[in-house]
């Protein structure tokens, strides 16, 4: 019996993974009774079209809040790669260099996060809302809040293109996810990530740059803000001032659904992957049965309190 | 002559498996400066924190004031009259004095919980007066406050509960040297207004300056209790020490080479104080101070954890080391003093702990090479007979000595050329303890370099070829293996300067 459970994944044996799974696959059963519209493959297909850019910033916060930090200023970083590549494509660059431009800005903007942050010891929390406000206000500064559209088709096929009938972009979410988790469970990099969440002052002591580490945490952060800026342009045919509004709130619930302890040091990206599948489809599944905006949100915070309650429950 | 303020009689402690006070006696009268002296461990702790009403005694008697009294609490202790204040201080640094004289006290506050500001600003600096803290203002927040004023909070505090007895524990160990005489001054006050006071301290010079009265532990038994005229500091020391203890440490086979492997010229420790020393191939360099002498900051710069001046020399080649992972590549490994706080991921698996600074070499390529992992972990494992069903329990469960090993392992493994050592036995048992000087012993006749620093005599004096002596920032002298006993170190650590030195 006890060799059994010795042999499951961690995350299984401690059961969380197993909790979250029962939810999904109850938010499956539900709807699919509930709508007739719901279990579909055109409308599961769509739904991971929907989820990508969520998905994608998940990645690094479920690193960031591991390491017991948090970023909140992925939805503005979103914002600000994409008009900025918007802009760079309206004074009549490639197409292709502007998706670097967006990225390289992305990736610059997660760098100061990360000086301020890992260099100047400034609290994420503080840092981040400095930067969302910030980064903002920029946005609409950079382009009087005009929407910016007329992409060549060619760029369409990031975020509307299916391959075999799967969203690419959702594929190119599944692969980011098997890398980062190859690089979360199977390299130092993931051993110095839990071990800064759990006690950074051993990991200091053990001759381990924790400023390096989070430095690289951030700047990955800006990064995937930005890839999700550019897959968002590309799905919705558009740049806009408000893009990854509130982003940072879905991206921080599906963690933590996810099993991401909030302070730090425990946590798994399979976890904040069933997350972020829980709270997209029992979003559409909301949608589908005509439930207000307002009462989804009432509902996902519900969820919330209830998967972090559970686990004080469990004696977690 | 008056009656004792307070009389302690036949006091004992029992934790589970250990006996930390037997029946002790202890009196103390109105207006005296009574010094309580002991090693660590021989209870002077536990007997302050039975007086603070921290623990209540197993068996025994207190009586303030002729009755008999049982303590529920801290805050009852002081509401009766006895007062203590911690070496380490606890005030609100972001609220005003007064307010951190007579926080929540019911007679400073009206209805709804209004609090009369004026009535405590007044108090609070009638108390700091009479105290001698005139220049003091007491509507200045406490961050802005030196060390010394900030003591004086602590005692005004203390004061504010009318205390018939005041405790102090290790008062000196946080202030410079001129405000010593300041706090002096201070206790002087209190004593002409018939406050008892037990001053605890390890350093002689101030115990016969300020002390009235002396009262050693040792092992948890009251040695004795004399005037402090009747006494020197020879029969003091002797008295805390007692008899030699047995042989717990490991006898050297054969010397160490006199190969210099490290090479410290002018290190800053701070703005004033550098030090200077040599470490030897296979030497096990003992460095001794009191709390206070920066012992711990010569370990905290040799390993770049904090930054200074000086030239540090490792096998003949000028090294700066700027950060831990500088000093990791240089080859030099500090197993930390605080082992819970610096030295062990406790969620984290043994396996995992011992191998975690040497990750680079165990990878290939990217991933992590498990197997080579367990290797060193199973080897240092077994090399430091660590006591687990296998390695990858989570350290948290061990004992204090095991996850003690696992620290020196993790730091073994790495393959130094110079181990730091701090505090390598502090909280393990004896059975570990004499596991971790065997293993220490071995590693030095295998030619590893070790610098011990310890607050612990017998183990600095047991396993050092050499001891450095620090005291506040300078090392003041040098002790061959077997020259001195533990009367002479702590002479030497507490007292720099004596006749007919050459320095």
């Amino acid at each position: 019996m006890r060799v059994w459970i010795d042999r499951l994944p961690l995350a299984l044996r401690t059961n969380k993974l197993i909790v979250q799974l029962l939810l999904l696959l109850f938010i499956l059963v539900l709807f699919s009774f509930l709508s007739p519209y719901f279990l579909s493959v055109t409308n599961f297909m769509n739904v991971l079209n929907q989820m990508v850019e969520v998905g994608l910033i998940a990645i690094p916060m479920t690193l960031i809040i591991i390491s017991g930090a948090m970023d909140l200023s992925v939805g503005s970083i979103l914002a600000f790669s994409a008009v900025a590549m918007g802009v760079g494509f309206e004074n009549g660059l490639n197409i292709w260099l502007c998706v670097l431009i967006g990225l390289f800005t992305g990736l610059v903007c997660g760098a100061i996060n990360g000086y301020l942050i890992a260099r100047h010891r400034m609290q994420a929390i503080v840092v981040t809302i400095g930067m969302l406000v910030m980064l903002r206000g920029l946005v609409y500064v950079m382009n009087e809040g005009r929407p910016i559209s007329g992409f060549p088709d060619s760029f369409y096929f990031l975020g509307q293109q299916y391959i075999a009938g799967i969203p690419f972009n959702a594929i190119v979410l599944v692969i980011l996810f098997l890398i980062a988790n190859f690089f979360m469970n199977k390299t130092r990099f993931g051993s110095y990530v839990y071990g800064i969440g759990n006690n950074e002052e051993v990991v200091r002591y053990s001759g381990i740059s924790v400023t390096r580490i989070r430095f690289i945490l951030f700047m990955l952060s800006g990064l995937f803000s930005a890839i999700a800026g550019v897959f968002l342009v590309s799905r919705l045919a558009s740049a806009e001032a408000t893009s990854g509004t509130n982003i940072e709130l879905d991206v921080i619930t599906a963690t933590l659904i996810g099993g991401t302890h909030i302070f730090g040091g425990r946590g798994s990206l399979t976890g904040t992957f069933v997350g972020l599948l829980i709270i997209v489809f029992l979003r559409n599944g909301l949608n589908l049965l005509g439930v207000s905006v307002l009462y989804q949100a009432v509902i996902l915070g519900a969820l919330l309190l209830l998967a972090v309650s559970n686990k004080k429950f469990s004696g977690e | 002559m008056n009656r004792p303020v307070l009389t302690m009689e036949g006091i004992s402690k029992e934790f589970p498996g250990v006996k930390a006070l037997e029946s002790v006696d202890f009196e103390l009268f109105p207006g005296e400066v009574h010094a309580l002296m002991g090693e660590n461990g021989a209870g002077k702790s536990t007997l302050m924190k039975i007086l603070s009403g921290v623990y209540a005694p197993t068996q025994g008697t207190i009586r303030l004031k002729g009755e008999e009294v049982a303590f529920r609490g801290t805050l009852d202790a002081q509401r009766q009259g006895v007062s203590i204040i911690h070496q380490e201080f606890n005030l609100f640094s972001n609220l005003s004095v007064a307010e951190n004289i007579f926080i929540d006290r019911p007679e400073m506050t009206g209805p709804f919980g209004r609090i009369k500001w004026s009535k405590m600003i007044e108090e609070a600096q009638a108390l700091i007066n009479s105290i001698g803290g005139s220049d003091l203002d007491v509507r200045q927040e406490v961050r802005h406050l030196g060390v010394h004023s900030q003591q004086v909070v602590e005692i005004a505090k203390a004061l504010s509960f009318k205390a018939d007895v005041l405790i102090m524990d290790e008062p000196s160990a946080a202030l410079p040297e001129n405000e010593v005489k300041k706090m002096f001054e201070v206790i002087h006050h209190l004593r002409s207004q018939g406050v008892a006071i037990v001053y605890v301290s390890h350093r002689m010079k101030e115990i016969f300056e300020i002390a009235d009265k002396v009262t050693v532990l040792r092992d948890g038994q009251k040695i004795d209790t004399k005037s402090i005229d009747e006494v020197t500091e020879q029969q003091l020391i002797q008295m805390m020490v007692g008899k030699e203890v047995q042989q717990l440490y490991p006898i050297r086979q054969q010397p160490h080479d006199e190969e210099v492997i490290l090479k410290v010229s002018n290190m800053s420790l701070d703005a004033e104080h550098k030090i200077s020393f040599e470490l030897r191939k296979g030497e096990i360099l003992g460095l001794f101070g009191i709390p206070g002498s920066g012992s711990h900051t010569v370990a905290e710069r040799l390993f770049g954890l904090k930054r200074g001046t000086g030239e540090i020399v490792i096998n003949g080649k000028p090294v700066q080391i700027a950060t831990p992972r500088d000093a990791k590549d240089h080859k030099l490994a500090y197993v930390p003093p605080d082992r819970h706080r610096q030295g062990i991921i406790k969620p984290m698996s043994i396996r995992k702990n011992i191998t975690f600074t040497l990750l680079p070499s165990l990878s290939k390529g990217l991933a992590l090479n498990n197997t080579a992992i367990q290797q060193v972990s199973s080897e240092y494992m077994n090399k430091l007979r660590i006591k687990a069903p296998h390695d990858e329990q989570a350290v948290d469960y061990l004992s204090g000595g095991n996850q003690q090993k696992v620290v020196i392992g993790k730091w073994l493994a790495a393959k130094p050329d110079i181990l730091i050592l701090e505090e390598p036995t502090r909280g393990v048992d004896v059975g570990a303890k004499a596991e971790i000087y065997s293993i220490i012993h071995k590693l030095a006749e295998e030619g590893l370099s070790i610098l011990l620093i310890s607050s612990e005599m017998p183990e600095v004096l047991g396993m050092s070829d050499r001891i450095l002596v620090l005291y506040k920032g300078d090392i003041v002298h040098t002790f061959a293996h077997g020259e001195a006993d533990q009367e002479q170190l702590l002479q030497r650590a507490s007292h720099p300067r004596m006749e007919g030195d050459v320095l």
